[in-house]
């Protein structure tokens, strides 16, 4: 074997600033080879990123770092500031999340990318302009003459990540590490960013280390994982073998939480595996999985067509601009419409015209033969009453100086519920419904966490007692495991109430399993709709959805 | 792997799915809040100040009972020489010690019913002005900006002047050129949290507009006022002195700035008539502005990045 080009051992990284203290990483030890892809996985505060920063120490002051980080037979733990300056960009590219904040708003792109051969290379501004624009054409931008002088806001996400790129591989560096570089981008995009990277790797001759939480995405272009929790190594295995020999149980739980488009697992059949650590007080972690089955309640009989949520030919218009163009369908009772569709296809818009959040221009949105659009004032509370909504991110949809207590049940004296016994009994039953504790009723949401506070925002939608659940990327900030729970707790529920949801997601394996039926939006129309999509989509754009989705 | 040793708290506050042990050093409310607030160094001695200020202006008359402006001995004593005139006397044998004690009770009334009429007053109109949108906001936005156009001290000067010098008349002016900052800041903090997800989950619930208004979003905004409100305060005392200064404030009650102002021909000769209120004046407000500065970091603490 190959010497490593890079060997991380026993790295040991502590946070001592104001906003955080504590151990990030806590005795990680991996290594790269030369041209290798090597993934760092796991879910939010496992220290991947923390280890990604730490290679190109570009970590906050009042951080400790042990242990060596071996570059070259350098350790870039100890190495002088001056001695990294020569590292970063030279040695080691990086990219990050977000392409919008890497990128100055104010300088043209092509002048960034020079900058940095300019920096290095010593060489003349004619000349980095035409390294500049081979390094745009290697990154397969077109068009490379104009983009060369565009600024930032003038490129789409895809293009700018792909400059992002460029930079890092500006000189041409045997490292590249990626941190999340696909997390921000539309689903299509992501599969062209990482070809991209691959071939670059393949092409240069580069190392590539990826930090990802996505357990398929990392299957599929790395050649080895690292798993990672609470900052030690879980699972160090070939990425081809994820979905097939897990040791550890906690990625054999990440892995049965996972969702693939291919797996074709149905929320009204299955149940996602959960995975649940708990802390023991000597520090040590216990891992636990749990394979849940659905309830025996038997599954809810759709109601004849005319019944439900109908939704006609909505319009919604923005300004000018027309954010829902004439859509229309319909829910019947007991089933579950998942609306997939890419950042600004409208597909919230939607949601939102449907509870009354916008007004929609034209268009009718009907409960059960009654219209609503008709109604205002009271009327029409009286019948949202029927429709409720849960929204992306349980962080901002919970205000954060409420307790729990006071966020239900504020809803039910909105509602006219004035009896305080009937309103506790509500309360606790919907913490009930949703798996909390009675005593997370008198706490506030920051003392929970992320998963917790989407049940709490559960418990919200559902203390009113409504038909219709208007999801809008429910689970789309949360980690894997939790959102296995959140949409195990979503699919129990429906079953046990009788719900019908409507599912907004960008993520077709997941409204693959949850969803009945399915429409795909593009720019505020249906582009197409039917189960049928998943095994023959009719149209080009769901085939290239599909395609980049798998 | 080496055992840690952890508290069982910070155990159970292991939350997020891949953590390891993290302890939000920041941004944890719990009600020993206040006590940690006072442990910073610059809160802790704006607190202490304004602790002073405060406690000048109540035992001032049991301390020096009997109206300051009243001609009790010499002219001119030096300071820290005579003990029946601690603070020495100004020109015309006006004991300074009363004046101080008596102004630090002028400098705080008028300081605090300014902000409390411009709290009051910006936070409802800007709030219903950002809440409501449409016709209402563009009217209250023009209203703002006419006062915001209209030098402000001005506009005092001349309201004092055409007006009846009181207290009273002092207050209301300058509650009325200091609203409209409060009254545009609350505005953007309401449009700004309006399209929040909370306040749109409020929404959804059937919550009504006030309710919403009043129950969900201005609870979030309060940091933000409060650090205001201890702004409005130190230049609402500084604005009266200079009133005072120039003869426009009440002619009845002593105060720093009017102190300042008949001192002001000796300054040459006889400097502590002016110094020493002059003194309080600065250290007051200094404080005031320490104070904001320290609230804002601490009720806000992610907005110094």
């Amino acid at each position: 074997m190959t010497e490593p080009l890079l060997t991380v051992s026993d790295l040991r990284i502590s946070y001592r600033n104001a906003l955080r203290t504590g151990i990030a990483v806590d005795g990680l030890s991996f290594s790269i080879a030369p041209g290798e892809s090597l993934a760092l996985v796991g879910e939010s505060g496992c220290g991947k990123s923390t280890t990604a920063l730490s290679i190109l120490r570009l970590l906050p002051g009042e951080t400790e770092i042990e242990g060596s980080i071996l570059f070259e037979g350098k350790n870039l733990a100890t190495a002088s500031e001056s001695e990294m300056e020569k590292i970063r960009g030279n040695d080691i590219g990086i990219v990050f999340q977000e392409p919008q904040t890497t990128l100055n708003p104010v300088y043209r792109v092509g002048w960034q990318i020079g900058e940095v051969l300019r920096r290095h290379l010593k060489i003349s501004a004619r000349e980095a302009r035409e390294r500049t624009l081979e390094l745009l054409r290697i990154v397969a931008l077109p068009d490379v003459e104009r983009i060369i002088d565009a600024f930032p806001h003038e490129l789409s996400g895809g293009q700018r990540q792909r400059i992002v790129i460029a930079m890092a591989i500006a000189l041409k560096p045997k490292l590249l590490v990626a941190d999340e570089p696909t997390t921000a981008l539309d689903v299509s995009i992501r599969r062209q960013i990482l070809e991209l990277i691959d071939r670059l790797r393949r092409e240069l001759n580069m190392a590539v280390l990826l930090i990802s939480h996505d357990l398929p995405l990392v299957s599929q272009w790395t050649d080895r994982a690292v798993v990672i929790h609470h900052g030690q190594v879980m699972d160090t295995l070939a990425s081809r073998d994820l979905f097939r020999n897990a040791k550890h149980t906690y990625t054999q739980g990440l892995i049965g939480a996972s969702l693939r488009l291919d797996d074709d697992r149905s929320c009204n059949q299955h149940r996602l595996a959960e995975v649940s650590v708990t802390r023991q007080s000597d520090g040590s972690f216990n891992y636990e999985l749990r394979r849940p089955n659905p309830p025996a309640t038997p599954l809810p009989v759709a109601e004849p067509r005319q019944h439900g949520l109908a939704v006609n030919d909505l319009v919604v218009r923005y300004d000018r601009r027309t954010a829902v163009d004439g859509v229309s369908f319909n829910i019947p009772k007991g089933r579950t419409l998942g609306i997939v569709g890419e950042s600004g296809s409208g597909k919230s818009t939607v949601a939102r015209a449907i509870i009354g959040l916008v007004r929609p221009e034209s268009g009718a949105v009907s409960l059960d033969g009654v219209r609503l659009t008709r109604f205002s004032g009271t009327a029409l509370r009286s019948h949202r009453k029927r429709i409720q909504m849960i929204f992306q991110d349980p962080f901002a949809s919970l205000n954060p100086r409420h307790t729990v207590q006071r966020i239900l049940d504020g809803v039910l004296v909105a509602n006219g519920i004035s009896d305080r016994l009937e309103r506790q009994g509500r309360i606790a039953s919907s913490l009930d419904h949703v798996g909390l504790p009675q005593t997370a009723a008198g706490r506030h949401p920051h003392e929970f966490s992320g998963g917790q506070r989407q049940r709490i925002a559960i418990a919200r939608a559902l203390i009113l007692r409504p038909e219709f659940v208007l999801c809008d990327e429910p689970t789309s900030a949360l980690d894997v495991s939790v959102q296995a729970q959140i949409l195990n707790l979503l699919a129990d529920l429906k079953q046990e109430l009788g719900l019908s949801y409507l599912f907004i997601s960008h993520d077709l394996a997941v409204v693959r399993f949850i969803a009945d039926d399915v429409i795909v939006m593009r720019n505020g129309r249906i582009v197409e709709q039917g189960s049928s999509i998943w095994t023959a989509p009719s149209t080009e754009y769901a085939r290239a959805l599909l395609a980049a989705a798998a | 792997m080496t055992p840690l040793e952890i508290d069982p708290n910070i155990a159970r506050r292991y939350r997020e799915p891949g953590a390891g042990v993290f302890d939000p050093a920041l941004g944890s409310r719990n009600r020993w809040g206040g006590i940690r607030f006072l442990k910073t160094p610059s809160a802790a001695l704006a607190t202490a100040i304004l602790a002073f200020v405060i406690l000048t202006a109540i035992v001032g008359p049991i301390l020096r009972p009997g109206d300051p402006l009243r001609i009790t001995g010499e002219p001119l004593i030096q300071p820290f020489v005579d003990w029946a005139h601690p603070l020495g006397t100004d020109v015309l044998g006006r004991d300074l010690f009363s004046g101080v004690l008596f102004g630090a009770r002028v400098s705080l009334l008028v300081g605090l019913s300014v902000a409390f009429i411009s709290l009051v007053v910006g936070v409802l109109i800007g709030a219903i002005a950002g809440y409501a949108g449409g016709w209402i906001d563009w009217v209250v936005t023009r209203g703002i900006e006419i006062f915001q156009t209209i030098p402000g001290f001005v506009l005092l000067v001349v309201l004092v002047s055409v007006l009846e010098p009181s207290a009273t008349t002092v207050i209301i002016g300058l509650a009325l050129i200091s609203w409209d900052a409060v009254a545009r800041l609350t505005r953007a903090e309401v449009i700004n949290h309006r399209s929040r997800e909370y306040v749109l989950a409020a929404e959804t619930s059937g919550v009504s507009g006030p309710r919403i208004l009043f129950g969900e979003i201005l609870p979030n905004i309060a940091p933000t006022l409060i650090v205001t409100a201890s702004i409005i305060v130190a230049s609402a005392i500084l604005a009266e002195s200079a009133l005072s200064f120039l003869g426009l404030g009440d002619p009845n009650a002593a105060s720093w700035g009017s102190m300042i102002g008949s001192g002001r021909e000796q300054i040459r000769s006889y400097w502590f008539p002016t110094v020493i209120p002059g003194a309080f004046i600065v250290v007051t407000v200094f404080a005031l502005n320490v104070l904001g500065d320290a609230l804002n970091d601490f009720l806000n603490p992610r907005s110094n990045g």
